[in-house]
C-alpha cells in the first residue's frame, strides 16, 4: 500500500503542537490518497511535503499552554519569593555564608590576578605587526668547555647579512642600549637609548606620531624620540627639527616622535640615534667595523615573507667559521621574536625555556586554587542544602511543583555566586595595587575589559550552577512522606568523593608550604654567602666622559670634603662584570682549550675602596712603578692557573708579560647563585665604565650625599647626579628570587586557608549527619572530649595522607629546582616533619570547631526532632 | 454591541470570508480537506491546507465558528477531522457583509453596462 513519506510525517510529527497534530495529520493523510489518485504516487509525495513545509509556522509549532496558563518559574512574585527566601538563608548563617563567599571570591580574585598577569607575560611583542618574521641573530659559542649562546655578534655580521642573503627583508644593528644624557636648553635628562640602523623602525612597528619613519635615522645625526621623552624635554612644542645635545659632546637633531614603547616589549628605549652616529663618532666602533672578535653588538632581522626561520638559520650558521684564531667554535642562528620573553634560556646552545616555567607553573597554581575554591564552594552549599531536607518535603507536601525547588535551589546558589563576584572584584581592586613589587606592576584593573568581566561572570556562573544543580537535583526528587518521616538514607559516595577532595586540597597546600620555605631559605643562603667584598657605604658613579676626564680633580675634591674614605675607578661595579678575556695564557695551560676569565681594570686605591680581601701579596701600590705590568688573581683564577707558590709568577695576556702580586679571596660580582668565574684585576686606567666611592662608616648619610653632589655636578655638568648604593644593587640580583619566595608564601597560605574552608564544610557536614549517633553517644555517656576526638580523628587521617603523598613529590621538586642553581642548601630533614605538624594542627582546629559544637549538643534538642 | 460586531466584520479577510461562506455551504460537513478541495475548485486558485486551517482557527477564535471532533475514517489513517460549523454570530457576520456589497451593487444597477475590463 502506498504510504505518505514517512520522514515527511515523523518530521511533522516532530514539530506541530500535540493538540493540532490529530487533526492536521488526518487531513493531510486523506489529500494524500486523494491526490494519490488524481496526479500519481511520486507528485502526491511531493506535494505532501510541500503541505507538510506549509505547517511549519509559529502558530501550529507554539505549544498549547499549560492548565494554569501562568508559568510558576518566570511569575514575578514566585521570582521575588525564591529571591527572599535566599536571602534569609544566607544571614540565617551569617559566618558560614561569609566564609562560603569569602572563600571563593579569594579564589576567583586570585585566579584572575594570576590570568592577568599571564596574559600580559605571553602579550611580549606580540603587537609588533610583523612578529612572525623577526628575529635575533644569536652566537653560538664553545668556551671553557661550555656551550654559551650570547645576543652580542661582531659588526662585520651585520654587513654580510645585508649583502648575501636575498631572504631577509630588513636587517638593523642595535647597541645593546645605555644610558645617554641629552641636555636641551636647561634641561638635563639621563636616558636609555638604542642606536639602531634606519630599518629598525620598518621591523618594529612601534607607531610613529610625527615625523617621517622612512627617513627619520637616515642622517647619523638625527634622534628619535619617544612621546613622553619629547613632552619632558619640549613640552608641548613641536620637537621636529630642535637640537638635542647628547653625551655633552654632539648636538643632533629630532626627526621622528614615536608613541612610547608598551610594557610588554622587550625591547624598552626612550630614544633610537642612528647606528651610523656611532660609528662616525666613537673610534672604537669605527675600527671594530670590520673585526671579527669584537662581539658587542645585537643584529635583528626580518625575513621576507614565506622564509623559514630554520633555513636562514643553517645558511648562515657557519658564517664565523675560521674568523677568531683564539675562538674556534662559534656560529649564529636565528632566535625569533615571540621567544624572546617567554624562552630566554640558552642550554647547550639549545633554546630551552626561561620564563615560561613561571608562567605555566603560576597558571597551573591558579587553575587548582580557583578549582579549589570552587569545589569547596559547592561542598559548603551542598552541605547546607542538605540540611533542608524536611523543608522540601513540606513545600512538596504544599504544592511545589519539582521546577520550583529546582529554581528556588538555583537561585541561593547563583545568588550567593554573585556575591562572590562582586566581592572578588573588590578584592582585586585593594590587592593590585600592592602587587607592584610582585610582578603585578604592569597590570592594570581595567574594568571597560570585557573578557575580564566575561571571565569572571563565566566562572561564577559555572560554579553557581554546579554547586545549585547537586541540590537542585537530588533534593527535589525526594519524595515527601519518606524526608518528613525523618527517614534520609544516603549513600557514602558523596562523603568518599569528599574526602578526596580533602586529600588532595592538603596535598597542595602541604608541597607550596614546603616550597615556600625552600624558596625563602635558598634565597637567604645566597644573601648571607660571601662575597669578598664590603658592600656597605658603598655608592658607585657611571663614568661619563666628563668624569673619567676630571678623574683626579673629582677624586681629590671628594676626599677633601672629609665624608671620603677612598675612591677609586673600575672597569665595571661591584655588582657586574664588563670584560671576559679569551687570551691569557700561563705556563702549563693546556693549549687545546678555549679559556675566558673575568677581567676587572683599575688603578689606585680600588681594593681599600672596594674592601677586598687579600690571602696573600699586595694591591698596586704608587710606589712601584712596575705594578702597570702586575696582575691580581681571584682564587679561582688561582686554582685554574694551578701556581704553587703564585707572587711574584708571571702569565701572559696576549704577548704582554704579566707579574702575579696578589691573590684575593673570590669577590662575587654576578649571579648571586653561581660560583664565582676565574677573575683577574689588571692595571689599566683608561677603561672607566664605574666610579666607586667609599663613605666613611657612621657618618651621615644624607649629609655625605649633599657634600658628594656638588662636586659632581661641577666635574659632570650634562648629566644629573645619580648615584647607586652597592648593597641595592646587590639585593636588586634578588629581586626575582625575592619574588618567588614572595609569591609561594601568598599561594601557600590562600590555599591553606582554602583548604581549611573545605575541612570546614566536610566537618560540618559530618556532624550533621551524625547527629543523632552523637546524641545516643552522648547520652549513653560519652563526654565532650570522647565526641571530639571521635569526629576529628578522622579528618586528622586525612590530613596524614595528604602528608604522606606530598612529600616525596615536594622533595623532588624541590631537589630539581635547586639543581638549577651552583649554589644551593640542602633541604634540612626537620622540614618536612615540621610542615605535617603545622598542616596537622591547622586541620585539628579547623575540625575541632564543628567537632566542638557538635559534642556540645544538648540531647533533648535533637532527639525532640524525631 | 454594534461596535463590536462591526470591528469584528472588519477584521475579516477576504480569504476568511470564502471560508466561513464554505463552512456554511457545506452544513455540517466542513473540515480541513473538504473546505481545501471546495475552495479549490470553486475560487480556481491553488490554496495550501496549511492556510485553510489557520483561516478556521482565526475564525474560531473571532467566535465565527465552532468546531467539533468527527468521527475517524480508514482514508483519515484513523485520524478524526475537526468538523466546523458556522455559529450565529457568523451567520450575522455574512449578512452583514452580504448587505453592504448589495447595497453598493444596488447603487451601481443604474450603470449596468459598467465594464471594468474595458
Amino acid at each position: 500500500m502506498k504510504t505518505p513519506p514517512r520522514l515527511a510525517k515523523r518530521f511533522l510529527k516532530w514539530f506541530v503542537a500535540p493538540h493540532l497534530l490529530e487533526v492536521i495529520q488526518g487531513d493531510l493523510e486523506e489529500e494524500f490518497f486523494f491526490q494519490l489518485k488524481s496526479i500519481g504516487e511520486r507528485k502526491a509525495r511531493l506535494r505532501y511535503w510541500f503541505e507538510v513545509f506549509g505547517f511549519f509556522r509559529l502558530t501550529y509549532i507554539k505549544r498549547q499552554p499549560s492548565f494554569n496558563s501562568y508559568d510558576p518559574l518566570i511569575s514575578s512574585s514566585m521570582f521575588k519569593n525564591y529571591f527572599k527566601v535566599a536571602i534569609r538563608q544566607l544571614l540565617k548563617n551569617k559566618s558560614l555564608s561569609f566564609i562560603n563567599i569569602l572563600g571563593l571570591s579569594l579564589g576567583m580574585a586570585f585566579a584572575l590576578l594570576i590570568g592577568m598577569w599571564v596574559r600580559f607575560e605571553i602579550s611580549f611583542d606580540t603587537f609588533n605587526r610583523n612578529a612572525d618574521r623577526i628575529a635575533l641573530v644569536m652566537k653560538h659559542t664553545l668556551m671553557n668547555n661550555e656551550k654559551n649562546t650570547s645576543g652580542s655578534v661582531m659588526m662585520p655580521v651585520y654587513d654580510e647579512l645585508e649583502r648575501n642573503f636575498p631572504e631577509i627583508q630588513h636587517v638593523s644593528r642595535l647597541d645593546w642600549g645605555s644610558v645617554h644624557s641629552l641636555v636641551a636648553g636647561d634641561r638635563k635628562f639621563k636616558k636609555q637609548g638604542y642606536y639602531v640602523d634606519p630599518a629598525f623602525l620598518k621591523i618594529f612597528t612601534f607607531p610613529i606620531l610625527k615625523g617621517n619613519p622612512e627617513t627619520a635615522l637616515i642622517d647619523p645625526n638625527s634622534i628619535v624620540l619617544t612621546k613622553s621623552l619629547s613632552k619632558a624635554i619640549f613640552g608641548n612644542t613641536d620637537p621636529i627639527g630642535k637640537l638635542i645635545r647628547i653625551d655633552n659632546k654632539f648636538d643632533i637633531q629630532v626627526t621622528a616622535v614615536i608613541q612610547d614603547v608598551p610594557a610588554n616589549s622587550s625591547l624598552q628605549f626612550e630614544f633610537l640615534a642612528p647606528f651610523e652616529f656611532n660609528v662616525a663618532k666613537i673610534p672604537d666602533v669605527r675600527e671594530s667595523k670590520t673585526r671579527w672578535n669584537n662581539s658587542f653588538i645585537g643584529v635583528v632581522l626580518q625575513v621576507r615573507e614565506g622564509v623559514e626561520f630554520q633555513d636562514l638559520s643553517k645558511k648562515i650558521s657557519p658564517m664565523l667559521e675560521n674568523k677568531d684564531p683564539f675562538v674556534k667554535t662559534q656560529m649564529l642562528s636565528l632566535y625569533p621574536i615571540k621567544r624572546w620573553h617567554l624562552y630566554d634560556d640558552f642550554q647547550d646552545w639549545v633554546n630551552t625555556g626561561g620564563q615560561v616555567i613561571y608562567v605555566r607553573l603560576f597558571g597551573i597554581i591558579g587553575a587548582f586554587v580557583l578549582l579549589i575554591a570552587c569545589i569547596n564552594f559547592m561542598n559548603l552549599s551542598t552541605a547546607r542544602f542538605e540540611k533542608r531536607a524536611k523543608e522540601v518535603g513540606i513545600r512538596k507536601a504544599v504544592g511545589s511543583l519539582k521546577r520550583q525547588l529546582v529554581a528556588q535551589f538555583l537561585t541561593e546558589s547563583l545568588l550567593t555566586a554573585f556575591l562572590a563576584f562582586t566581592l572578588s572584584l573588590l578584592i582585586m581592586w585593594l590587592l593590585l595595587p600592592h602587587l607592584g613589587e610582585l610582578g603585578f606592576k604592569n597590570i592594570e584593573l581595567d574594568f571597560t575589559d570585557l573578557s575580564l568581566w566575561g571571565a569572571v561572570l563565566g566562572v561564577c556562573l559555572i560554579t553557581g550552577l554546579l554547586a545549585g544543580s547537586y541540590p537542585a537535583a537530588y533534593l527535589s526528587s525526594f519524595v515527601p512522606v519518606k524526608v518528613l518521616r525523618g527517614k534520609l538514607q544516603q549513600g557514602n559516595a558523596p562523603v568518599n568523593l569528599r574526602k578526596v577532595l580533602v586529600v588532595s586540597q592538603f596535598f597542595i597546600s602541604i608541597a607550596l608550604i614546603i616550597s615556600a620555605v625552600v624558596v625563602y631559605q635558598q634565597v637567604n643562603f645566597a644573601k648571607s654567602r660571601s662575597i669578598g667584598y664590603n658592600p656597605d657605604n658603598l655608592i658607585t658613579l657611571d663614568a661619563s666622559s666628563d668624569l673619567v676626564k676630571n678623574y683626579n680633580a673629582l677624586k681629590y675634591d671628594l676626599l677633601k670634603t672629609g665624608h671620603i674614605e677612598s675612591v677609586a675607578k673600575a672597569s665595571s661595579s661591584m655588582t657586574w662584570i664588563n670584560n671576559d678575556f679569551t687570551h691569557f695564557s700561563w705556563e702549563g695551560k693546556d693549549l687545546g682549550s678555549n679559556v675566558s676569565i673575568n677581567v676587572v681594570m683599575t688603578d689606585w686605591d680600588y681594593e681599600k675602596t672596594a674592601g677586598l680581601e687579600f690571602i696573600a701579596g699586595r694591591s698596586f701600590d704608587r710606589r712601584y712603578s712596575t705594578d702597570s705590568a702586575a696582575v691580581i688573581l681571584n682564587e679561582a683564577a688561582l686554582k685554574l692557573i694551578n701556581y704553587k707558590d703564585p707572587i711574584g709568577k708571571t702569565m701572559k695576556l696576549g704577548d704582554q708579560v704579566l707579574t702575579i702580586i696578589g691573590v684575593t679571596r673570590n669577590v662575587l660580582m654576578q649571579n648571586p647563585f653561581g660560583t664565582v668565574k676565574p677573575g683577574v684585576i689588571l692595571f689599566n686606567g683608561k677603561n672607566v665604565n664605574a666610579i666607586l666611592i667609599r663613605l666613611k662608616d657612621h657618618e651621615n648619610l644624607s649629609k655625605t650625599l649633599a657634600a658628594i653632589q656638588p662636586i659632581a655636578d661641577k666635574y659632570n655638568p650634562s648629566i644629573p647626579f645619580e648615584y647607586h648604593f652597592a648593597d641595592q644593587e646587590f639585593e636588586q640580583k634578588f629581586s626575582l628570587a625575592n619574588q618567588m619566595a614572595r609569591l609561594a608564601g601568598i599561594f601557600a597560605s590562600l590555599s591553606i586557608f582554602i583548604s581549611c574552608l573545605g575541612l570546614f564544610g566536610l566537618a560540618m557536614f559530618m556532624a550533621e549527619r551524625r547527629t543523632k549517633e552523637i546524641t545516643i553517644r552522648k547520652v549513653l555517656g560519652a563526654t565532650v572530649a570522647n565526641l571530639w576526638l571521635l569526629l576529628s580523628s578522622e579528618f586528622i587521617w586525612l590530613v596524614g595522607i595528604a602528608c604522606v603523598l606530598a612529600a616525596p613529590v615536594t622533595l623532588w621538586a624541590m631537589n630539581k629546582w635547586l639543581q638549577t642553581y651552583e649554589y644551593r642548601i640542602a633541604i634540612q630533614w626537620w622540614l618536612l616533619p615540621a610542615t605535617f605538624i603545622i598542616a596537622l594542627a591547622i586541620a585539628f582546629a579547623t575540625v575541632s570547631l564543628q567537632a566542638i559544637k557538635a559534642a556540645y549538643i544538648n540531647p533533648s534538642q535533637t532527639l525532640r526532632s524525631e | 454591541m454594534e461596535n463590536i460586531d462591526r470591528m469584528n466584520r472588519n477584521y475579516l479577510g477576504e480569504f476568511e470570508e470564502l471560508v466561513l461562506l464554505a463552512v456554511a455551504v457545506l452544513d455540517g460537513q466542513a473540515y480541513g480537506v473538504a473546505l481545501l478541495h471546495e475552495l479549490t475548485e470553486k475560487s480556481g486558485r491553488q490554496v495550501r491546507l496549511n492556510q485553510v486551517h489557520s483561516a478556521l482557527q482565526r475564525l474560531e477564535e473571532k467566535g465565527m465558528l465552532r468546531s467539533a471532533f468527527g468521527e475517524p475514517t480508514s482514508e483519515r489513517g484513523g485520524k478524526r477531522k475537526r468538523v466546523f460549523t458556522v455559529t450565529a454570530l457568523g451567520q450575522r457576520t455574512l449578512h452583514e457583509i452580504q448587505e453592504v456589497r448589495s447595497s453598493f451593487w444596488g447603487r451601481l444597477a443604474n450603470f449596468p453596462k459598467l465594464s471594468i475590463t474595458g
